[in-house]
């Protein structure tokens, strides 16, 4: 097992640095990157429940773990990368020159490589995984102590959503962009679903907008009519798609009407004929009794269908009006998420009262002018001064390395 | 060309800053001067931070939320709160640097800037103290040095030859002796007779003699910042304060002189001190160039008060007050920080 502290790499072969090493470094770094805009991510890394791995398995088999992952971690970084650990097993890692895309694969690297890992535990085989915060910056720049905080938020997301993931935090530029291209997209479904209503609402009879109830009525089928068990067609065939009208039959007008409007088809009444002409047939001669029979049982099948598909034409018409209620609502909340995430980025705005600042009169370090007054007497003042500041430094190091 | 002259060529903002228990000030070489009362407060709890809308607060609109706020005067005696161990030095650490890092911002650098930074700290700062304040300003500058607020002043007025600087803050007054080379240990002293000590007299006397009166010190500093007076004919202070809830006028003029005078004595006898223990040949010289500086050297007559009692106590005596009473020391770390060589503030960056 490890003998390498948690809290302090830098004394150990690992050559992390200290928590404070890490935040100063990473802060010049995060600051120089905003004055020369490249992108930088930050990564804070959990291994997942290593808490209870302590507990169960003692403090030798958390830091066998904690090397473990920390050797992962230099394996897939660069030498010019900053890695440190922070508390309670946190680690931190700022990779310069790495934008979202490189990001998010080096995140996914770091999560397949952890699941590879198996530890040994006495006779037990102990596995483990990590949540990452990734948070890239934005090309607004925010101060390091609020881009530390997103990470953080982000593995917070991570680690309660389950662990062995990352989540990526964005900025609020790229928030607000993809909010609205979320609603862009859902509002151009939802012009069609509209137009896709209007249709279904014109193809209805007028005042037809609600089913009260499911209907499902069957088509009837040959057999029903024949005897002979519809051996004259083929079974396969729709039997509501039959010909059943007699070319020179001229439909009544409620008939011209649901014809237009779709509800009934106008091959329907051939269809129909066809259907129970053989069974008037069979029963004999062709009587104007037996014609006006097969006329009303004609007219009977055609309400009854039409009925049955006005009722089904009606229910999708209800069921696609939620589907677009719903997409609006969608929507609305969406546009509400966008509305508020644009106020945040105001509020945020006037806060940080963004200033580009006011430029020095000087581009390069002044030193003292030989022509002026007790130039000499300055000179060493100044020669004085920086070696008492150069003192206090060494000074301090001394008591910082005393105290260790 | 190398990385550094790179860098030079994106500019170099030179800053002094005077970092005081009551105000911090700074001047730039962009022109800017601010100043901001040493106060920083971070909203209680959600409910404070919804309302006030920010996750810290400065100056006197950190005074005007304190109920709201956890609120800090992270300086005490011209030095960071705690940082010799006693107290919430954590929270008067961050509170320090929030300040260094906020009057740092409203001398609005650029982002491409260097920014080169002379923070004057007490004459008498322990080395502690002095890690505090470079640790503090180390998050916001690229490089920083430290100098002695007396020694900032003077070198601001260009009066480096045998001269006594006065420098009166809100926590300390640094007493400086200055003979043409750079001030050592034994040419300065500091005492903590000054702003504060005057507040806290002058509360004490009300105490005693309007014990019915309610005040806090907050009211009493804004009373000493508008009547502050040595002078034996100053006009009559009369202010308010409650009683049981009632405003009620009182004369407290007396109270108010005698609490400014308090400072004047101890003020006088350091600078015996310094002037006894110099060559003999300049004593009369150091007499007669007594520099008066700092916030404090804002009250009224005070230099008068000093020449004579310099005159009692010393023989004579002869002061000057400056003109910039609030910018003095910030002027002159400027100052020093233009005249810093290049290769000075590269070895320390």
């Amino acid at each position: 097992m490890s003998g390498f502290p948690t809290a302090n790499f830098s004394d150990s072969a690992q050559g992390l640095f200290t928590a404070d090493e890490i935040r100063s470094l990473m802060r010049i770094e995060y600051e120089r990157a905003a004055r020369y805009d490249y992108a930088v991510a930050l990564m804070l890394i959990d291994v997942d429940r290593i808490e209870y791995l302590h507990d169960l398995y003692g403090y030798e088999s958390k830091e066998e773990i904690l090397q473990a992952i920390i050797q992962l971690l230099r394996g897939v970084t660069r030498a010019s990368d900053f890695l440190g650990c922070m508390n309670e097993g946190k680690l931190m890692a700022l990779f310069p020159h790495t934008g979202q895309e490189a990001g998010m694969a080096l995140a996914e690297r770091l999560l397949v490589g952890s699941r590879r890992l198996k530890f040994e535990s006495g006779t037990r085989t102990l596995r483990t995984t990590l949540s990452i915060g990734l948070v890239i910056a934005t090309a607004e720049p925010v101060p390091w102590e609020d881009f530390v905080e997103t990470a953080d938020h982000a593995l917070a997301y991570a680690i309660d959503s389950g662990g062995d993931r990352y989540v990526m935090r964005e900025g609020a530029e790229e928030l607000l962009d993809r909010l609205r291209a979320d609603i862009e997209e859902e509002e151009a479904a939802l012009a069609l679903e509209h137009e896709r209503l209007d249709r279904m609402r014109s193809a209805l009879p007028h005042g037809k907008e609600v089913v009260q109830k499911s209907v499902h009525i069957r088509p009837p089928e040959p057999e029903d009519f024949d005897p002979t068990g519809g051996a004259h067609r083929d079974r396969d065939e729709d039997a509501s798609r039959g010909t059943l009208r007699f070319p020179d039959q001229v439909p009544s007008p409620e008939e011209a009407e649901m014809e237009a409007k779709g509800a009934i088809d106008p091959e329907d009444r051939e269809r129909f004929f066809e259907l129970v002409g053989p069974i008037f047939q069979s029963l004999g001669a062709r009587t104007p009794e037996i014609q006006s029979t097969m006329d009303k049982t004609v007219e009977l099948l055609m309400q009854t269908v039409s009925m049955a598909r006005e009722e089904v034409l009606a229910e999708q018409t209800e069921s696609h009006a939620n589907a677009v209620t719903q997409l609006e609502r969608r929507v609305s909340k969406l546009k509400q998420a966008l509305a508020a995430a644009e106020d945040e980025v105001r509020r945020v705005a006037a806060m940080k009262e963004v200033d580009p600042g006011l430029a020095s009169i000087y581009r390069s370090v002044q030193g003292l002018d030989d022509g002026a007054d007790n130039a000499s007497a300055k000179r060493e003042m100044l020669s004085v001064l920086f070696e008492a500041n150069v003192k206090l430094r060494e000074d301090i190091k001394g008591k910082e390395k005393k105290k260790d | 060309m190398s990385e550094l002259e790179e860098e030079k060529d994106q500019g170099v903002l030179y800053l002094g800053i005077d970092l005081g228990t009551s105000r911090t000030s700074v001047s730039a070489s962009n022109g800017v001067r601010e100043t901001v009362a040493s106060y920083v407060g971070y909203p209680k709890d959600v409910v404070a931070r919804k309302l006030l809308q920010r996750d810290v607060l400065f100056g006197d609109d950190a005074i005007k939320h304190r109920l709201s706020l956890e609120f800090y005067r992270p300086l005490e005696h011209g030095v960071i709160k705690g940082s010799d161990g006693a107290g919430d030095h954590a929270g008067n650490e961050r509170a320090a640097q929030d300040l260094i890092a906020e009057i740092i911002r409203r001398a609005r650098p650029r982002k491409d800037e260097l920014v080169y930074a002379v923070i004057g700290a007490p004459a008498q700062a322990s080395i502690t103290n002095k890690e505090a304040i470079l640790e503090a300003a180390r998050e916001t500058v690229d490089s920083v040095m430290l100098c002695s607020e007396p020694f900032a002043v003077a070198y601001g007025l260009d009066m480096l030859d045998d001269v006594l600087v006065i420098d009166i803050g809100a926590g300390t007054t640094d007493l400086c002796r200055m003979h043409g080379t750079m001030p050592e240990e034994s040419d300065q002293i500091t005492i903590t007779y000054a702003g504060d000590h005057v507040d806290n007299t002058l509360a004490k006397k009300l105490t005693d003699s309007i014990p019915e009166a309610q005040f806090s010190i907050q009211m009493i500093k804004q009373l000493k910042e508008r009547y502050a007076s040595v002078s034996e004919g100053m006009a009559r202070v009369v202010t308010e304060f409650p009683v049981q809830g009632k405003p009620t006028e009182f004369d407290v003029t007396e109270q108010m002189r005698e609490s400014c005078l308090s400072i004047v004595d101890p003020i006088v006898e350091g600078l015996g001190r310094l002037i006894s223990t110099f060559d003999p040949e300049f004593q009369q010289r150091l007499k007669d160039r007594v520099l008066l500086a700092g916030g404090g050297s804002m009250i009224r007559e005070l230099d008068t008060m000093i020449e004579k009692r310099m005159q009692e106590m010393l023989g004579s005596g002869k002061v000057v007050r400056i003109e910039e009473p609030i910018y003095g020391g910030a002027n002159g770390a400027l100052k020093i920080a233009h005249d810093m060589p290049a290769e000075y503030w590269e070895k320390l960056a």
